[in-house]
């Protein structure tokens, strides 16, 4: 069970059409204080409806939801609550910061401080000031998004929902936006991230949940502590013979590693420790490999939408 | 009551309301025509209230609910009574207010024609148009509420028609209560200019406003507000 302070989730329930319909079914959930936990799934996963339940827009069949201990449609929470949607709706009348003034009204921010909050939000994610002042339905797909991070991090929110934040953003957003959750996890800000962009959640999440037919089958733990076993690929600078298959083998077992594949200028190697890489990296040193680079394998999250890794996930 | 939220989705509702071209081009052509008949042919004030409430109050909530708005203006620490009631605020109070003006042009012409228009006369057509506003406006939150887009014109159309059918058809004097419910108004005479006080008329119509927002504030309340909507 999560301290007061995260988020719990308790055997959470959604039905649609008077039952005839699931979306979630027995979901149970703990987020702590600062941690950032994604979510990943295939479409119609239920991953929407989670997050409406989360938000409190949306009312669960059974289980229970508890952010801070409160209610999530509790004010307090709201008030502690930043979100932002996939796609960004807006009133056509209003510029970017028209609609930044409206949602630091809404939040009941002090009127005082609204101009500088709005400016300095908006430099935040990006928003070049001469686009501020333009009506938001000129906007192109990535101002949007950078508009919608930007009213969802008014107030300083301790609890932030993100739905595909980085979508349609250019590279400088994302390197952005991937700061700016740096810089909100440096702070003890709980994020939920709903994202498909499995390289993105596996920089910044701590955690990834996987969920499918509105079940969660697995919960990933990306932080260096949990890890288990894992896959380093080592890369060096190629001789002029193929390397030795059986050689390497055996500098990997003396290091408690595991060689799984070979290519000329490559290996890749399951470790299950930091002092076994250490190991394994003097190995083919002193087996005179010109080592230049060894790297955690990415895509420890496609495994579950590959057939056999999801079910071997499940 | 969070007034500062209050307030700005009053404005925010006047701005989005009064910054379709389409419509205000609409509402102007009746402002006009109606202030054209009653300076040439009528030689009275005549009110747009109810025309213009049907206009400007089309979709008041239920548009906000399958564009996705509401979605992102109810995840801030706002209560769901506090954004009806800023919605019919705001509205009712442009409605009556573009009505006012119009009924002001009104007596300005026809006084220019020689008509004698009195402040009196001119103040209970104020009044009149301001409380039809409030109460149309009310009707069509309520059923704003229950149906998604600009539902809420039609179901108020129906109505109005299985009334005036209901009545053509049936003996019946349901047409006439049926029509105060979709049309409340307290007209000035009416209510105060009598002795003693039309209190069966002001009660009638502060209910039948207080009924419709308390309703609309229960649907409202129970509404699950579709996070992907839009």
């Amino acid at each position: 069970m999560a301290s007061a302070a995260g988020i719990t989730v308790e055997e959470l329930s959604k039905t649609y059409r008077r039952g005839a319909r699931s979306a979630l079914s027995g979901v149970s959930l703990t987020v702590a204080e600062g941690e950032i936990l994604g979510l990943i799934g295939p479409n119609g996963a239920g991953k929407t409806t989670f997050i409406g339940c989360l938000l409190g827009l949306l009312t669960p069949t059974a289980g229970r939801i508890r952010i801070d201990g409160r209610a999530p449609d509790d004010l307090e929470v709201r008030r502690a609550t930043g979100y932002l949607p996939e796609r960004l709706q807006f009133d056509r009348w209003m510029t970017g910061r028209r609609f930044m003034a409206f949602h630091h009204a809404l939040a009941g921010l002090p009127p005082a401080r609204r101009a500088g909050d709005v400016t300095a939000a908006l430099e935040r994610v990006g928003l070049e000031s001469e686009r501020r002042d333009v009506p938001i339905r000129k906007y192109s797909r990535g101002m949007l998004q950078r508009l919608g991070m930007a009213q969802a991090l008014l107030g300083a929110p301790r609890f932030l929902f993100l739905d595909e934040p980085a979508s349609g953003v250019d590279p400088a957003g994302v390197l952005a936006f991937r700061d700016i959750l740096t810089e909100l996890k440096g702070r003890g800000t709980t994020v939920v991230l709903n994202s498909h962009q499995l390289d993105q959640l596996e920089r910044v999440c701590d955690r990834v949940a996987y969920i499918e037919a509105g079940t969660i089958k697995h919960v990933e733990d990306l932080r260096a502590a949990e890890l288990g076993l894992r896959v380093v690929v080592v890369r060096w600078i190629p001789g002029g013979a193929a390397p030795d298959r059986e050689k390497l083998a055996a500098v990997a077992q003396q290091a408690g590693a595991a060689l799984v594949d070979l290519a000329p200028d490559r290996g890749r190697f399951t470790v299950e420790s930091d002092e076994q890489i250490a190991a394994l990296l003097r190995g083919l040193m002193d087996a005179g490999h010109a080592v230049i680079e060894a790297a955690p394998e990415a895509g420890r999250l496609e495994k579950f939408f590959r057939p056999a890794g999801a079910k071997g996930a499940a | 009551m969070n007034g500062q939220a209050f307030g700005a989705v009053v404005v925010a509702t006047w701005r989005e309301r009064l910054s379709r071209p389409i419509a205000l081009i609409v509402c102007f052509l009746i402002c006009a025509g109606v202030t054209g008949s009653a300076v040439t042919a009528d030689h009275a004030l005549q009110d747009p209230t109810l025309v213009l409430g049907l206009i400007l109050a089309a979709g008041s909530v239920g548009r906000d609910v399958s564009s996705g708005v509401l979605a992102l203006v109810l995840t801030r620490p706002l209560v769901r009574t506090t954004y009806l009631l800023a919605k019919w605020t705001a509205v009712s109070t442009a409605v009556a207010a573009l009505a006012c003006a119009t009924l002001a042009l009104q007596a300005i012409l026809l006084r220019s024609h020689g008509v004698d228009v009195s402040g009196g006369e001119l103040w209970r057509a104020a009044f009149g148009s301001a409380t039809a506003a409030a109460g149309v406006i009310a009707v069509l939150v309520l059923f704003s509420v229950l149906v998604s887009g600009v539902g809420d014109i039609a179901i108020w159309v129906g109505l109005n028609l299985i009334a005036f059918l209901a009545q053509r058809f049936f003996p019946l004097r349901v047409h006439t209560e049926w029509r105060s419910f979709l049309q409340p108004t307290l007209g000035w005479d009416a209510t105060f200019g009598a002795t003693p006080i039309s209190w069966f008329g002001l009660t009638s119509y502060l209910s039948t406003v207080t009924l419709c927002l308390c309703l609309a504030a229960l649907a409202l309340n129970r509404k699950e507000i579709s996070y992907a909507s839009g």
